[in-house]
């Protein structure tokens, strides 16, 4: 495997700071890749719609969204899928009545519909960016930091701790994710807390073993001996001369493991056991308007699914553009 | 070879071992609450709290009821179902076939596919259609199963009309008199599948073809057919099928999330059920069904693969 490789100095140009220059030419691979490129732009709209996420909402995240109700329309007979509204609206200093509408169609009121309680899907699929993008790094970065050390330590130490760790996660790997995903989730109950700590199991198992494959190897080099016989501490040795030749390799896998752990959350959102409700998260709505797509309702379900979708091949694309480039397409 | 399958068989027991004691901590212990809490409620009385723990065998302690645990899974006597209150077996048993008729019909429509797709792929390296069969299989493989699955409802049950939405059964009405409740589910999950196994088979392919036995069977005059089917094709297949092997997890958690999505009355919506109603000893029963057909089909592949390739064999 030839995973670690430097990457070829880059013309760097002497005005940048020499931070700026490394993250520069760190992106050399991903330049050389349309895929790469592509996945770039589209994860970072859905960062951008994030970060903005506030300023792009049009209201409420659980608020119904409510007009006043036509002169023409007669209380007592109103169309399928619209309700009165428990309040009144206040319009030029008058009070009337107020309706929604339930699943209802993209209109200018609300740009993606209306989902099954009457709330504005494109207003929660924005405020749902943030879960959605938070919760899987968080995790990722969690499980990522103890896979790591679980890793170095048995790759660097070998013997009966690499035996030791590597059963575990041989024998871990055995259980279909999602499955060790419903366990967590079903026994500690529904909360943020939990699908971290669900999705971070995932990522443990991945990191660990790549982690390990890699300090077997750099084990090897030269500049490890130099610094052991130069009476250095294992840890140091672990942390300062292994760990960032192996860097790359790892960022990468990791930023597959978040691609990994959206698919993860959103599938624990559509089963009922993500985020609590009413949070706006991108599996639940699916999952909320499964049953309305048979009746030609499809909004509520369609658009979640296809902000999921569009971010996770995002992910993909971006580690495949990265992958390929390096030239270790697996 | 007796010695390997003789050793191959122990670390299945073993892990199995390992892994259901993994589900009964998740399930029995980790959780703040406990399981009869779970049950009743937050309104029972620490009373009924106590009979429900001397009831279903929870005043007892650990061990005891790990061993409790492994003499019902050995005996195939999972106990009493509190949310259906039949014996959990009776409950498993015809959402278990059901599960494994839906993912054997996907195993045998994902791997040719997959496979084809793959090694075509690889032989024609760089071309459009490798571009064409390596995109769309990265782009369909990370799409989550419950989008892809929305997609082709919103398809071909919401505009077309042309399939079920959802799987509805009448009693005594069986699945296979239905065989359109099959296509949408199947479908899902081979978008999602088919992609990943052509993956792996072009590379594998790819990496056969680069290979120096390869050069030298070309070299010594062989019709460029002839290369492919005897060297290439042959060598090939190792990976995929070790691959395969694994990719059995993934289906399986692929079939948990497809029925969920189609409402197919099978085991992965029959644990779904018990993980809301806290319905503990399906969860078990359940999960190490599952993990043991994870388990058993790794071991049959691993076996397979010594079958196909004599150097395994002599190690």
């Amino acid at each position: 495997m030839s995973a670690i490789e430097n990457l070829e100095p880059a013309i760097q140009p002497a005005a940048m700071h020499p931070l700026l220059g490394r993250a520069w030419e760190s992106t050399g691979h991903l330049r050389a890749s349309v895929a790469g490129l592509i996945g770039f732009a589209i994860v970072l709209l859905w960062v951008v719609v994030a970060l903005f996420a506030p300023l792009l909402e049009r209201y409420g995240s659980n608020e119904i969204v409510t007009k006043p109700l036509p002169a023409s329309w007669s209380t007592s007979n109103l169309p399928s899928g619209v309700y009165l509204a428990s309040e009144r609206l206040h319009r030029n200093g008058r009070s009337v009545p107020g309706y929604y509408r339930v699943n209802g169609p993209p209109s200018a009121d609300a740009w993606l519909g209306t989902d099954d309680q009457g709330r504005d899907i494109y207003t929660r699929l924005v405020a749902g960016t943030r879960p959605v993008l938070t919760l899987p790094i968080l995790a990722v970065l969690i499980g990522g930091s103890i896979g790591i050390l679980l890793g170095l330590w048995a790759g660097y130490f070998g013997r009966w701790a690499d035996e030791f760790a590597m059963r575990l996660l041989d024998t871990l790997i055995a259980f279909p994710t999602i499955l060790i995903l419903l366990l967590i989730s079903s026994s500690l109950g529904p909360s943020r807390f939990t699908v971290v700590a669900a999705l971070s199991v995932g990522a443990v198992i991945a990191v660990a073993r790549i982690t390990r494959g890699l300090t077997l190897e750099l084990r090897q080099r030269n500049y490890v001996t130099a610094a052991r016989l130069r009476g250095e501490s294992s840890l140091y040795v672990m942390v300062r001369e292994i760990l960032p030749n192996a860097a790359g390799p790892i960022v990468t896998d990791l930023t597959l493991r978040v691609g990994y752990a959206i698919f993860g959350l959103a599938t624990l959102g559509f089963v009922g056991l993500g985020v609590p409700p009413p949070a706006p998260d991108w599996g639940s709505m699916v999952s909320d308007g499964r049953d309305y797509i048979i009746s030609g309702a499809p909004w509520e379900s369609l658009f979640p699914a296809v902000a999921i979708a569009t971010l996770v091949v995002g992910l993909n694309l971006l580690v495949d553009g990265i992958r390929e480039q390096r030239g270790k397409y697996r | 070879m007796a010695r390997y399958l003789i050793r191959r068989v122990g670390t299945t027991a073993v892990t199995t071992l390992v892994l259901s004691f993994v589900v009964f901590v998740l399930v029995e212990v980790s959780s703040p609450v406990s399981v009869c809490r779970r049950i009743l409620g937050r309104f029972a009385t620490d009373e009924q709290v106590r009979d429900c723990n001397v009831r279903l065998g929870l005043d007892h302690p650990l061990w005891d009821r790990y061993l409790t645990f492994l003499h019902h899974a050995v005996t195939l006597n999972f106990g009493v179902s509190t949310l259906l209150s039949q014996p959990v077996m009776t409950a498993v048993v015809p959402r278990l076939e059901r599960t494994l008729v839906l993912a054997l019909i996907a195993f045998f429509a994902i791997m040719p596919l997959g496979i084809v797709l793959g090694t075509f792929a690889a032989l024609r390296q760089a071309r459009l259609t490798d571009r064409a069969v390596t995109v769309a299989g990265t782009v369909t493989t990370a799409i989550p199963e419950i989008a892809t699955g929305i997609f082709l409802l919103t398809i071909f049950s919401g505009e077309l009309h042309l399939l079920p939405g959802a799987v509805v059964l009448l009693p005594g009405q069986s699945l296979a008199s239905h065989p359109s409740y099959f296509v949408l589910p199947v479908l899902t999950l081979m978008l999602v599948d088919v992609g990943y196994i052509a993956r792996i088979t072009r590379s594998s392919m790819l990496e056969v073809l680069r290979s120096n036995h390869v050069r030298t069977a070309e070299l010594k005059g062989l019709s460029y057919r002839k290369v492919v089917r005897r060297h290439v094709l042959r060598n090939g297949m190792l990976v995929p099928v070790t691959v395969i092997a694994y990719h059995v997890n993934w289906l399986i958690g692929g079939v948990v999330i497809v029925e969920a999505v189609f409402g197919y009355p099978g085991l992965g919506q029959l644990l779904l059920q018990a993980a809301y109603e806290r319905d503990v000893f399906v969860i078990e029963a359940g999960m190490l069904i599952l993990v043991v057909v994870a388990l058993v089909s790794q071991m049959l592949a691993d076996i397979a693969y010594m079958l196909l390739d004599p150097r395994v064999r002599l190690t």
